[in-house]
């Protein structure tokens, strides 16, 4: 059937001249946007192939759909390493994205209406935190954190608004914050006013993988990520859990498929997979090591000062 | 460094910093678009008490993620520092531009990432 079929390039010119260019922009531009990464061909094959075609609503075994045979094998392996490689009891690789993976993290875990504690978008943290023009600040009743003056949080002022709105939910996680957060603290707060507490670590998931940035794992109920960022994987999402509680699992579960997604991309899944064989290879360590190192550029320890030095006119 | 660009808390414990435009009254959207016209990509980013909109900011993300993976180091990493520095001094200035283009080219040809 499709075998002869012509390529986008001889078909479509006007859309393959866009995709060209993006291409060759990719390419020939510096790429300083810290959510992006360039993503393997091995993840790249994975994307572009027939899985794309397989709907596969439930999980491996409890399907809604005939023929998943070779799909279940798709989506175990691509669990599995997800909880290999983050030392996690448990992983959801449905999630098509970040957003989507908090959306369902949020409804297995909280009511709408209920309160939730993340950080501020102006301050560093993310839509999904509890933006009043997102979902997450429209269903729920969110209250923001920030930080202080010298641009570091301040965990008087996050365990003060936990004691006196009572949050169900204590997000942490960022998508503008350069310094370490202390996962165990945060947990204490969450703690002291019976909250779950739940880490979106989007931006760091690669740096974590390899052991250069604390991990959340051990200190959170629940671990939300993005697949593309630092950990270099395919446009995808991905939920995680420290915790045995198999009830939380399934709740977990239930809020990704049928509560908040219907079939899962079995594409993106592959690509997961792929992504997270090739993060537990050790040029990974070496690579998120140097990512570091490139942010920290000058000898007094910080990329930051030799900005601020050489735009100060000083370098 | 006193009348310097600051970053914000300072530095960095990983792979991202906030530049703080403010006291230069540069927008983070005018340096996005400076910077983006010298190939070089960043995107604008509201700072701790911003007084521009979300639209606007008064500062920029940077991120090592990609230039990493394309194979730069420390070297590499801080000739682009002087980069951006260079077009951010003289943000309507086109011969900079046109120069810190070039340099930009020079560095994406040294470390190809599909070719």
């Amino acid at each position: 059937m499709y075998r002869d079929t012509t390529p986008i390039s001889a078909y479509d010119a006007e859309l393959a001249a866009a995709m060209r260019a993006e291409e060759a922009r990719q390419e020939d531009h510096i790429e300083l946007i810290a959510s992006e990464n360039y993503a393997s061909p091995r993840v790249l094959e994975a994307q572009g192939s027939v899985l794309t075609n397989k709907y596969a609503e439930g999980y491996p075994g409890k399907r809604y759909y005939g023929g998943c045979e070779h799909v279940d094998v798709v989506e175990t392996l691509a669990i599995e390493r997800a909880c290999q490689l983050f030392g996690a009891r448990y992983a959801n690789v449905q999630p098509h994205a970040g957003s989507q993976a908090n959306a369902a993290a949020y409804l297995a875990l909280i009511e709408a209406g209920d309160t939730l504690l993340g950080m501020s978008l102006a301050d560093g943290g993310h839509l999904t935190h509890g933006a009043h023009v997102n979902f997450s600040g429209k269903v729920y009743n969110a209250v923001q954190y920030g930080i202080d003056a010298e641009g570091y949080l301040d965990y008087n002022q996050i365990s003060d608004l936990a004691e006196q709105h009572r949050p169900k939910l204590l997000l942490g996680g960022f998508s503008a914050y350069s310094r370490i957060v202390d996962w165990a603290k945060l947990r204490e707060i969450a703690n002291n006013v019976g909250a779950y507490f739940l880490v979106d670590m989007a931006h760091i998931a690669g740096l974590v993988a390899a052991g250069v940035y604390p991990s959340p794992i051990p200190h959170a109920h629940v671990v939300t990520t993005t697949t593309h960022k630092t950990l270099r994987g395919p446009r995808s999402g991905l939920i995680l859990s420290g915790s045995e509680d198999e009830s939380l699992h399934k709740k977990l579960n239930s809020g990704v498929f049928p509560g908040m997604q219907g079939g899962p991309l079995m594409h993106a899944i592959a690509g997961k997979a792929v992504a997270f064989k090739e993060a537990m290879e050790p040029t990974f360590v070496a690579y998120q090591q140097q990512v570091v190192a490139n942010a920290q550029i000058d000898g007094s320890g910080v990329y930051g000062s030799r900005l601020q030095n050489c735009l100060g006119g000083d370098g | 460094m006193d009348r310097g660009y600051k970053i914000v808390s300072g530095g960095t414990d990983n792979h991202l910093m906030l530049v703080d435009l403010v006291a230069q009254g540069i927008t983070g959207k005018a340096a996005d678009a400076a910077l983006g016209d010298a190939h070089i990509t960043v995107n604008k980013n509201a700072v701790p008490n911003d007084p521009q909109s979300p639209f606007v900011t008064s500062g920029i993300r940077i991120g090592t993620p990609a230039v990493t993976t394309r194979g730069f180091e420390e070297a590499q990493c801080d000739q682009l520092a002087h980069l951006i520095c260079d077009v951010l001094d003289q943000l309507d200035d086109q011969a900079t531009r046109q120069r810190v283009r070039q340099a930009a080219q020079s560095l994406c040809d040294a470390f190809p990432v599909y070719r």
